[in-house]
């Protein structure tokens, strides 16, 4: 234990002195200040909703029936033109359960969906961090030939992985969700001064940590599946072609000719997991003599996340395969 | 319990619609006592750094078989190699760290203090520059950097693929010195290498091999004074006239210059030639012995073959 332990020690290390590791965390935080510099700049400053505004609303929503509650929400929602720190997160701050339907294979309302400005960039973050770092990582080992160094050092090749695979998840994870709270926390400026913190309470503290936590595990997710493909590839850029290939070409195909695949499709599920989204899956239906397909929900955001993570083992079971029968010259 | 025993090692690798390329063919190979200078040669190609990666456990052999230092390989890597410092080709390192850091990456792992890695780094000359990036270093300090790393483990067993490569005259010279002290002090190393003078001068014994196979091993010194190697240089005024009576004798000989012939191997009985071409009436003005070298047997052996390039 104490030798893996000195082993994860220096893989951390040595992914600490990655370049790509530190440019990907300078430019998560630059996307944060950037996001929140623009933000700042074309929000205008409005007031509070106009009570004379709420009302007309209300009358102009008797005609439909509306529960009060439900009229509560929509009027000041639509009166109410400043930035919302709420924003960050979308809908996330709600309760989901009473929200989320009994388990109907066949309901047609697509459900989930990306909200909030947080699930939307770190999404992208999670993605190209995962990407990035996990094939550089692994790549780099195989292009300077340190890997060589490593296993005459500790030739137990599947400690070797096994620390290696932490510390792409544990970069990965921290780069995405230092990432994530620079964007939350670049935003505050704007609510602040131009527009309003209201709904930020403890739960929403909760919430927005929580989505950065998810953000940093799919990305390290994303990061152990990159890394396999460049164990694979031995190559830097082979691993990140093919990954961006699947995620421009693998997406496509999979949605519109192979539709059963798509509830097994890790970036998918890996997306509705740190959104806190269901994902959705395509059911073939009858009807006006014609057969045709419907999105239904498939399955809770959390078993997106297991999905997600077991796809990732998948993975890494097939690089400990591979790592360990290959020849290293 | 021997250093190393190689027994009918072979190491294929199959090709795309090319018959498999074999690196390395039935070797045998058995180094038993300790505290040795082994000189590992051979052209281009001819397998050194294919058999010494099967040593190390980095690949995995066809057939055949390694024992390092009472571990069968690659099974038992993980004892082995606790006790055997290796450089495989040119050092491998992060560039965009520091020589000492790079040190302590590796040292880290099996618990090694900074006290014992800052005298390896003055022991190979680069305590000066232990704290530039090695990307700024020159061939020959990244070299060093490469030796400093095979003594961090204080092992019994050093193997080095070329640690000369790329050192200036003044560092070959140390080199030399640090690779005969180290055998002196009781560990075994294990050197391949292209510079056939040096190791002349350092190892105790050699290997050498050529598509894939052993052909020869043994002590230095009796390899390159088997006679095969050895020349006689006469010296006479009617070289051509000279030449013709020895080749009716029996001896093999080769033109040097106008008025020197070379008798190639050299007869045991100099003073025979003398007789021979006194009594044809030519006299000679020289006559001297040159002792073979290391050279002259590797490139006889191995027929002067740079070798494909796997």
């Amino acid at each position: 234990m104490k030798t893996f332990l000195r082993l994860l020690g220096s893989e951390l290390e040595r992914f600490a002195a990655r370049r790509m590791a530190r440019v990907l965390l300078i430019f998560a935080v630059g996307i944060g200040v950037l996001v929140g510099t623009i933000t700042f700049l074309v929000t205008d400053e409005h007031s509070a909703p106009d009570s004379a505004a709420v009302q007309e609303c209300y009358e102009d929503l008797e005609q439909w029936g509306l529960e009060e509650s439900e009229k509560e929400e929509t009027c000041f929602e639509w009166a109410d033109d400043r930035f919302h720190l709420t924003w960050l997160l979308g809908d996330s701050t709600e309760d989901w359960s009473s929200t989320r339907p009994t388990p109907e294979p066949n309901r047609t309302e697509p459900f989930g969906g990306l909200e909030g400005i947080l699930p939307i960039i770190g999404g992208l973050l999670a993605v190209l961090t995962g990407g990035l770092v996990g094939a550089s990582f692994f790549g780099a080992e195989y292009r300077f030939g340190t890997i060589e160094q490593v296993l005459l050092w500790e030739p137990r090749r599947n400690r070797v992985l096994l620390a290696k695979y932490l510390t792409t998840f544990l970069g990965s994870a921290l780069v995405a969700t230092t990432g994530s709270l620079a964007i939350a926390f670049s935003l505050w400026p704007t609510a602040l001064a131009k527009g309003t913190t209201q709904g930020v309470d403890a739960r929403f503290w909760i919430d927005l940590i929580s989505t950065a936590g998810r953000i940093g595990i799919a990305a390290g997710l994303l990061g152990i599946i990159s890394g396999t493909v460049a164990i694979f590839t031995r190559h830097t850029a082979g691993a990140v072609m093919s990954l961006l290939g699947y995620q421009l070409i693998g997406g496509i195909i999979i949605n519109v000719w192979i539709k059963w695949l798509a509830p097994w499709d890790p970036l998918f599920n890996a997306t509705a997991f740190l959104s806190e989204s269901d994902t959705t899956k395509w059911v073939k239906q009858r009807g006006f003599g014609e057969t045709y397909w419907v999105e239904v929900y498939a399955n809770s955001y959390l078993t997106a996340g297991l999905i997600a993570f077991a796809i990732a083992s998948a993975f890494a079971l097939g690089g400990f395969i591979v790592f360990n029968r290959r020849d290293v010259s | 319990m021997s250093i190393l025993e190689i027994s009918q090692l072979s190491k294929r690798y199959r090709r795309f619609r090319h018959s498999p390329t074999i690196a390395v063919d039935t070797l045998d190979l058995n180094i038993e006592e300790p505290g040795q200078v082994i000189g590992f040669l051979g052209p281009n190609g001819s397998g050194k750094t294919t058999t010494i990666r099967c040593m190390l456990g980095l690949i995995k052999p066809s057939s055949g078989s390694v024992t390092l230092l009472g571990s069968e390989m690659p099974q038992g890597a993980s004892q082995a190699l606790k006790k055997v410092g290796a450089l495989v080709e040119n050092p491998k390192f992060f560039e965009e760290f520091t020589g000492r850091r790079n040190l302590r990456l590796l040292g880290r792992i099996q618990g090694i203090r900074r006290k014992e890695i800052d005298e390896i780094l003055n022991q190979v000359g680069l305590a000066d520059a232990a704290d530039i990036k090695v990307k700024k270093y020159s061939l020959g300090m990244k070299q060093r950097l490469g030796v400093a790393a095979t003594l961090l483990k204080n092992p019994e067993l050093l193997v080095l693929d070329e640690p000369a490569n790329g050192l200036d005259p003044a560092g070959i010279v140390e080199m030399r010195r640090l690779l005969r002290d180290l055998g002196d002090s009781g560990k075994t190393v294990f050197v391949s290498s292209h510079q056939l003078g040096e190791i002349e001068q350092v190892c105790d014994e050699v290997v050498i091999i050529d598509h894939g196979k052993v052909v020869t091993s043994g002590p230095v010194d009796k390899i390159v004074n088997s006679s095969s190697s050895s020349t006689l240089v006469v010296t006479v005024e009617n070289a051509t006239e000279a030449s013709k009576i020895l080749e009716e004798q029996g001896f093999v000989v080769s033109s040097r210059t106008n008025n020197q012939l070379e008798i190639k191997p050299a007869p045991d009985d100099p003073a025979r030639i003398t007789q021979i071409l006194a009594d044809a009436n030519i006299y000679l003005t020289g006559l001297r012995s040159e002792e073979g070298n290391l050279e002259e047997v590797f490139l006889g052996l191995t027929e002067g073959r740079s070798g494909d390039i796997l």
